[in-house]
């Protein structure tokens, strides 16, 4: 018998009414997180992976916000829940990355405190708090961690302001990580030692992670599972070597041969022709249609529907595929 | 903190050169300005011979940069000369006007900022509510109206309508209400302005998400994340304000016959009493060399990227 999992996130729509229009930016989403697993959400920029990533926070900037769905964590609907009782949730359940690990630490006050700061929302004496942030410090592998809890976000490197953002939302032990493109702003090297360092964590704690990102070699190299977004819906969804051994849908087809390789193709890399459509309006039927190179004319008319291709792998096109194994 | 004393120094340091500058040149203009105290103290029928005499006396026949430093020399030894008009030492006249001044402009400096610092953090919380608008536009209106009209108008309210409040002069409790009001009103817009912009500004930094994303409450986030940051440039403002006490009560002593330095400063030009008038602005130059020195070094205090700056141009 399966566990429930622990978040499953059902037809969530997040809307943002503009001064163009009012568009869907996350527009039917479904998706689940078992406990302790690495879930990637991957797509391009503005196909709504962040948006999505905030909206389980509750924090969509404005002027968005949920306008249906679930968003089932833990046995509770977080859609649902009264605003003044989300804090409960934030960083005690649920913790969140950013990007840009500089403008996410607060300028004026030393990584230490920051930390601190979280953890005393726990109830926790002072001297108790003090001495979970240097425990912490060591558990993301930061080197003396006495003295660096004195320092100022803007004294340490950018892997190490990562490390102390993940300081931050590990310190309380959620039971899942939100990370919101946690790499893209780190040299290659850093890149790889941080993805290890969540990995190695998701080990230790059991924490669950939806880790957001555009860069397939971050899926390759961490994810469990893989969830493809396009124009603010999901269009496959797959355990991560489902994904790579047999992409379905066009587009994640394209985004894999957009992902550099060292081994198989030498020479150009490919690139996706068209840009993310508008989504104000969005085009009728398949939202890839334009710029997918496989359409057809059922395409432009009507909205596929998810098929199963095997167990945890499905897609939401038009085509028909062959099941797996008649060309393996 | 070592660091922190090389600066203090140097800018203390720089600061006694500001404070020379500036009275050295005010010395200068008030040798160009037509007439001279002499001509205005004694009356047509002193003779030419005796107001010779007297310049002398004064030491007024002297050129422009013997007289400054001879001035200069007598402040160092804390004696900043007798006025010409009244024979007193300027420091006892400077003495008993100060505290009125004080009372007045100190009180609606801090009336100004504890008022509007809550609201400037509310109406930016609240951007674009009613209560923002109304903010917006009140703060505006004040921040235009001119000081000394304000004062007359709510002198006509207060005192001649409702015959609530003395008109002028120093009279007791009440009559501070009007002077402070009038004091308070238009920099309170500004500071409220300015408050709300920053605090604008702070509310959209990807830190602040962090900071909700650690689960604390809105009131948690607005205290010790956004306003904690956003009162960075408002204390800047406040010491940068603070030589304004006794500046800018020139207008509003005036208008309410308020026993203050600022009036003394304005009679004592209009009747070109030197020493006087060089007393208050090097009080004035002093003041605002230390708030600024004040200023940058509580700044450095609030905000560690600036101590960073401070090492840097060691």
């Amino acid at each position: 018998m399966l566990e429930n999992p622990l978040l499953s996130v059902k037809d969530l729509s997040i809307s943002f009414n503009t001064n163009e229009g009012k568009f869907n930016a996350v527009d039917g989403v479904s998706f689940d997180v078992n406990k302790g697993e690495i879930f990637a959400l991957v797509g391009e920029s503005g196909c709504g992976k962040s948006t999505t990533a905030f909206g389980l926070m509750r924090l969509i900037p404005k002027p968005g916000e949920i306008s249906q769905g679930k968003i089932i964590f833990d046995g509770k609907n977080l859609v649902k829940l009264p605003e003044d009782e989300m804090p409960q949730i934030r960083g005690k359940e649920i913790g969140m990355i950013f990007q840009n690990p500089l403008d996410s630490l607060n300028p004026v006050y030393s990584v230490g405190k920051q930390i601190y700061e979280g953890l005393i929302l726990d109830n926790i004496g002072k001297q108790d708090a003090w001495k979970r942030v240097v425990d912490i410090f060591n558990d993301v592998q930061i080197s003396d961690p006495k003295e660096r809890i004195e320092s100022y976000p803007h004294e340490l490197s950018g892997g190490m302001r990562q490390r102390v953002m993940i300081a931050m939302m590990l310190s309380r032990r959620p039971k899942l990580l939100i990370a919101d493109e946690p790499t893209t702003a780190l040299d290659v090297t850093i890149q790889a030692q941080i993805l290890e360092l969540i990995k190695e964590l998701r080990d230790t704690f059991n924490t669950a992670v939806l880790i957001i990102t555009h860069d397939f070699g971050v899926v390759a190299e961490i994810a469990d599972k893989v969830g493809v977004m396009y124009a603010g819906k999901i269009v496959e969804v797959g355990d991560v070597y489902q994904i790579f051994e047999n992409p379905l849908h066009p587009y994640t087809k394209l985004l894999m041969k957009a992902l550099p390789r060292i081994t198989k193709q030498e020479g150009r890399l490919e690139t996706i022709s068209g840009t993310v459509p508008n989504l104000v309006s969005p085009p009728k039927g398949c939202r890839f249609h334009p710029r997918c190179p496989m359409a057809t004319d059922i395409c432009a008319v009507e909205a596929p529907v998810f098929k199963e291709a095997e167990k945890n792998h499905r897609y939401c096109c038009h085509l028909e595929v062959k099941k797996r194994g008649t060309h393996h | 903190m070592s660091d922190m004393m090389e600066y203090t120094v140097r800018r203390l340091t720089m600061g006694v050169f500001v404070v020379l500058a500036v009275t050295a040149l005010l010395f200068a203009i008030m040798q160009l300005m037509p007439g001279d105290p002499i001509e205005l103290v004694a009356s047509p029928r002193v003779s030419p011979e005796k107001i010779a005499e007297l310049k002398r006396l004064w030491g007024l026949d002297q050129p422009t940069h013997v007289q400054y430093f001879y001035w200069l020399g007598h402040v160092l030894k804390g004696d900043f000369g007798n006025s010409i008009t009244t024979g007193q030492k300027v420091g006892v006249l400077i003495g008993a006007r100060l505290p009125y001044t004080l009372l007045l402009a100190g009180s609606s400096l801090l009336l100004q900022y504890i008022i509007a610092i809550p609201l400037g953090l509310w109406a930016a919380y609240k951007e674009n509510s009613r209560f923002d608008k109304t903010v917006v536009v009140s703060s505006v209106v004040f921040w235009s109206i001119p000081t000394f009209w304000l004062g007359i108008l709510l002198m006509l309210l207060f005192s001649i309508k409702l015959k609530l409040l003395p008109v002028s002069g120093f009279k007791g409790f009440a009559s501070i209400i009007l002077p402070i009001m009038t004091a308070t009103l238009p920099s309170l817009a500004s500071t409220l302005r300015l408050t709300r912009t920053e605090v604008l500004e702070v509310i959209k930094e990807k830190h602040v998400v962090t900071a909700y994303a650690k689960g604390l409450t809105d009131k948690k986030v607005l205290i010790f994340h956004v306003l904690r940051n956003a009162l960075i440039p408002v204390t800047v403002m406040f010491f940068l304000s603070l030589p304004w006490l006794i500046g800018g009560s020139v207008i509003i002593e005036s208008v309410f016959a308020w026993p203050g330095i600022g009036q003394l400063l304005w009679k004592s030009i209009s009747s070109q009493d030197y020493p006087v008038v060089q007393g208050i602005i090097f009080i004035i130059a002093i003041l605002t060399v230390l708030s600024n020195i004040v200023g940058d070094i509580l700044t450095a205090y609030l905000d560690p990227r600036v101590r960073l700056e401070m090492k840097g141009e060691n």
